[in-house]
């Protein structure tokens, strides 16, 4: 799945989508994307997985795309295990196979959520595009 | 931990290792690699490294510099070196930044042979990398004069952004009073230079027979703000505590049923 609100350019975002499903062994069979008022919640994704045959895993670009809402979307990477899938995110390089595999991963997953929300960031942000 | 250390006062210093061992193992875990890309014959770690300089004589720079690329994935993949070194500094880390702990997943490895006409050029690394990173410069050779690195403490770094705020186009002003303020400690092998990483610093080209081998890593807490840096991607979990643990388990019984 890539993101589209991301200045990463579409084929750059395949090209790290590729290896990541090499390194898991897998294949990219189809890509897709959100339509972009369904960024925070992403509700095309499981439909898409649920009717297209033969799918085993589904990789991210990036966890980014579970943190654009006001929680962090635990529900649909929920959702994404109970339903079967293995859940992968290439950028980070991370993978998710069981309800266990996000509970341990927890804590890292919240303060990834919380540090890249606070204002700091934006203030990093803000402070670099003010000097170009 | 020295009191310089524990409050940072001047935003660096120099510490000895916890633990010898885990370093002793880095640096020959790292050496073993070297010797394997550059086909390098000496056996003793501080000597093979202190004289890489002579068998890269007959290398072309981008010879040298595609066998040094090669040599970092290596280390990458083989050596798990932020662990090695926070296993080395543990004491020293944990107290400067708490229990729950991020490293640098990649390995930032420096060979700085005599006369390298690219030393590191004045920077800091915050912003964009978050301000309440530390980098932990591990010499793998005794470092001295100009094959160490130059830093300028809190208070003359911000003399000199000062000076650049008020000059942003004058470069050469900028650096020159920066490497006026600054300091080149003397960091031997087994210790480390620790600092914040909103400090100036810098190398110069390495004038001394030797050549300087380091590693710099990056730790910061698992909570603290993350500047600009992707931190699932730059950094890797080494310590979660259990405090941090039953929270994220409180969270996800209450906000995520």
């Amino acid at each position: 799945m890539i993101d589209g609100r991301l200045t990463s350019p579409q084929p750059e975002q395949h090209e790290f989508l590729q290896i990541k499903a090499r390194k898991e062994g897998g294949e990219i069979v189809f890509y897709g994307a959100e339509e972009y008022r369904c960024f925070r919640d992403q509700p095309f994704v499981l439909n898409k997985l649920r009717r297209t045959p033969g799918v085993t895993d589904v990789v991210f670009f990036t966890f980014e795309q579970f943190c654009y809402g006001d929680k962090l979307n635990l529900k649909l990477m929920k959702e994404i295990i109970l339903s079967g899938y293995g859940l992968h995110f290439a950028r980070e390089d991370l993978s998710l196979n069981s309800l266990q595999d996000i509970v341990d991963n927890l804590p890292v997953f919240l303060a990834y959520f919380y540090a890249c929300k606070q204002k700091n960031s934006h203030t990093h942000r803000e402070l670099l595009q003010g000097l170009v | 931990m020295s009191d310089k250390l524990s409050s940072l006062a001047e935003g660096f210093a120099i510490v000895p290792a916890d633990n010898m061992d885990h370093l002793d193992r880095a640096r020959s875990d790292i050496f073993k690699l070297t010797r394997e890309v550059f086909k390098i014959s000496e056996m003793n770690p501080a000597s093979g490294f202190n004289n890489f300089h002579r068998h890269i004589e007959s290398c072309t720079p981008g010879q040298f510099n595609s066998m040094r690329v090669e040599l970092i994935k290596r280390i990458t993949v083989e050596v798990d070196v932020s662990k090695l070194v926070f296993d080395a500094f543990e004491e020293t880390i944990t107290k400067l930044l708490g229990p729950d702990i991020l490293a640098q997943r990649g390995c930032n490895l420096v060979l700085q042979p005599p006369g390298d006409p690219n030393p590191s050029e004045l920077h800091r690394d915050a912003p964009a990398n978050s301000p309440y990173e530390i980098v932990v410069w591990v010499p793998l050779v005794d470092c001295y004069k100009s094959k160490s690195m130059y830093i300028l403490d809190v208070n003359a770094t911000n003399t000199c952004l000062e000076l650049l705020e008020k000059n942003p186009s004058d470069w050469d002003a900028f650096e020159s009073h920066s490497k006026r303020l600054a300091h080149t400690p003397s960091v031997p092998y087994g210790s480390a230079l620790i600092f914040f990483t909103g400090l100036l610093h810098g190398s110069e080209i390495n004038q001394e027979a030797e050549t300087r081998v380091s590693l710099n890593i990056r730790y910061k807490n698992l909570f603290s703000p993350s500047g600009l840096k992707n931190q699932l991607q730059f950094f890797k979990p080494l310590k979660i505590s259990n405090l941090a643990r039953l929270g994220a388990s409180l969270e996800l019984r209450e906000h995520f049923r």
